[in-house]
């Protein structure tokens, strides 16, 4: 029987409108990408989100598991499994259902933004008023 | 269990005891595997992100009073041995830099009334908790602004420079570290303590004046009967040197002994308002006046009862780490 949300995780921000209509974050982002693939746990998340920035994005452990607590908490990934090995507590998370719809809506609103500023960038004079022209 | 991990844990001791018993096995297999070979500290980079998440989530989990309360009462402690050790430097500074004190003294004065209407604040904040269902965290986060204020404006009186603010001080100090540290059950105990001191302060307050014939309901004459509320007397003024050694005191007692600061402070802290300054109204008996040193030991147990709360707080409910060497001593025990 599930226990009784702590208080430390009751800050869900589905729960807050404003929240609805902002984006996910960047780390949110990658650790939902990262979990697309396939059940992670916390060290694997962070060496996948290295390899998906080329290393331009190293976050910190801390802040790794505060983004995994309000990914959890918002429901858009829950634990997979837990085990100990070589002495070391592994808990792995996956995807819900929720967070590959959330995933999958911010992937295509950024590929839509993307597709504009590919755009926007091939014209000529770019920056410039007229430049649209 | 090597050193790196022991040090891991100690920090990981800066977020809520819940968050530690589900997450702090699992991050720290994680902090070790990103550690480099042969590290046997965290880095500066890693030590701030753990401490700084750690205190956001004790933030988050202010969601009731007694979570605002506890963050509340650790932020008092620092203020306040912040403010002892400003106490002493000036009386170290004193002689090469004389200016230095009514410089401060003009920066931390305040009107008497805003500790008090920040106590009362705070206790109505704490009454009206159960009807903010939802907005509980409005409740914590407000009383530890509540208890900075009052800190903050109460400097001055830790620095000697005024008298009025170690009464909501230790009141607030009680109540605070009662709830950071006290069982479930007893917090309603914690939140009578607090309260009744309060209480005992606004009768200290009435009965100044139901005593004071001569009073014609100026503000001036209020002033005048406020400002001889002192907790030093002509016996024994605290002086800006004694802070130290009463914070030093204080600390070790809390550190010894938490239980018996708690128990020894609760009964004090009234005893030392019973026998408050030359006027003594509310006891009425001028020979109340002799016990000096009562007045002094209001901060040094209430400081006693900050760190044995904290300290409990903080660190006990760590079953992760129990059995564990301390991070910060080598195998011998030794600092």
């Amino acid at each position: 029987m599930p226990a009784a949300s702590p208080a430390w995780r009751s800050r869900s921000s589905s729960k807050c409108v404003y929240f609805r209509f902002v984006s996910i974050n960047e780390l949110s982002f990658l650790v939902l990408t990262s979990l697309a693939e396939e059940p992670r746990h916390g060290y694997a998340i962070l060496g996948d989100i290295a390899a998906l920035t080329d290393g331009r994005m190293e976050p910190q452990v801390a802040t790794l598991y505060r983004t995994l607590d309000r990914l959890a908490a918002d429901g858009q990934i829950v634990e997979h499994s837990t085990e100990v090995v070589a002495g070391r507590f592994r808990r792995s998370y996956r995807l819900t259902d929720r967070g590959v719809s959330d995933l999958r809506a911010e992937a295509a609103q950024r590929s839509a933004t993307l597709k504009v500023a590919s755009v926007r960038l091939r014209r000529p004079n770019v920056g410039l008023a007229g430049g649209a022209a | 269990m090597n050193k790196l991990e022991a040090r891991y844990r100690w920090l990981l001791a800066a977020y809520p005891s819940a968050h530690r018993h589900e997450r702090e096995d699992e991050m720290v297999s994680v902090l070790l595997d990103v550690a480099q070979p042969g590290q046997t500290r965290p880095s500066l980079r890693q030590a701030t992100a753990i401490v700084a998440a750690g205190l956001t989530y004790r933030l988050r989990s202010a969601a009731e009073w007694q979570a605002g309360a506890a963050i509340a009462g650790v932020v008092a402690l620092g203020l306040g041995v912040a403010m002892a050790v400003l106490a002493g430097g000036i009386s170290l500074l004193r002689p090469v830099a004389p200016n230095v004190e009514s410089g401060l003294r003009v920066g931390l004065s305040a009107p008497w009334w805003v500790p008090t209407a920040a106590w009362a604040v705070a206790l109505a904040l704490l009454a009206a908790e159960p009807w903010l269902k939802g907005r509980r965290s409005v409740v914590g986060v407000s009383l530890i602004v509540v208890f900075a204020l009052i800190m903050v404006l109460g400097g001055g009186h830790l620095a000697g420079f005024t008298r009025w603010y170690t009464v909501p001080f230790a009141c607030f100090l009680v109540l605070s570290m009662a709830a950071a540290g006290a069982p479930r059950r007893s917090q309603v105990a914690a939140f009578a303590t607090g309260a009744g001191l309060g209480g005992l302060l606004l009768l200290r307050f009435v009965g100044t004046y139901g005593r004071d014939r001569h009073w014609d309901g100026s503000p001036v004459r209020l002033w005048e009967h406020v400002s001889r509320w002192s907790l030093s007397n002509d016996l024994v003024v605290i002086r800006p040197g004694h802070w130290l050694v009463v914070v030093v005191a204080g600390l070790l007692l809390g550190l010894w002994r938490p239980r018996i600061a708690v128990a020894v402070g609760l009964l004090a802290v009234p005893l030392a308002m019973l026998a408050d300054g030359p006027n003594a109204a509310w006891s009425g008996n001028p020979k109340v006046q002799v016990v000096a040193a009562i007045p002094t030991s209001i901060l040094l147990l209430g400081l006693a009862i900050g760190v044995g709360w904290a300290r409990r707080s903080f660190v006990a409910h760590r079953p992760a780490t129990s059995g564990i060497p301390h991070p910060f001593r080598d195998d011998r025990g030794d600092l």
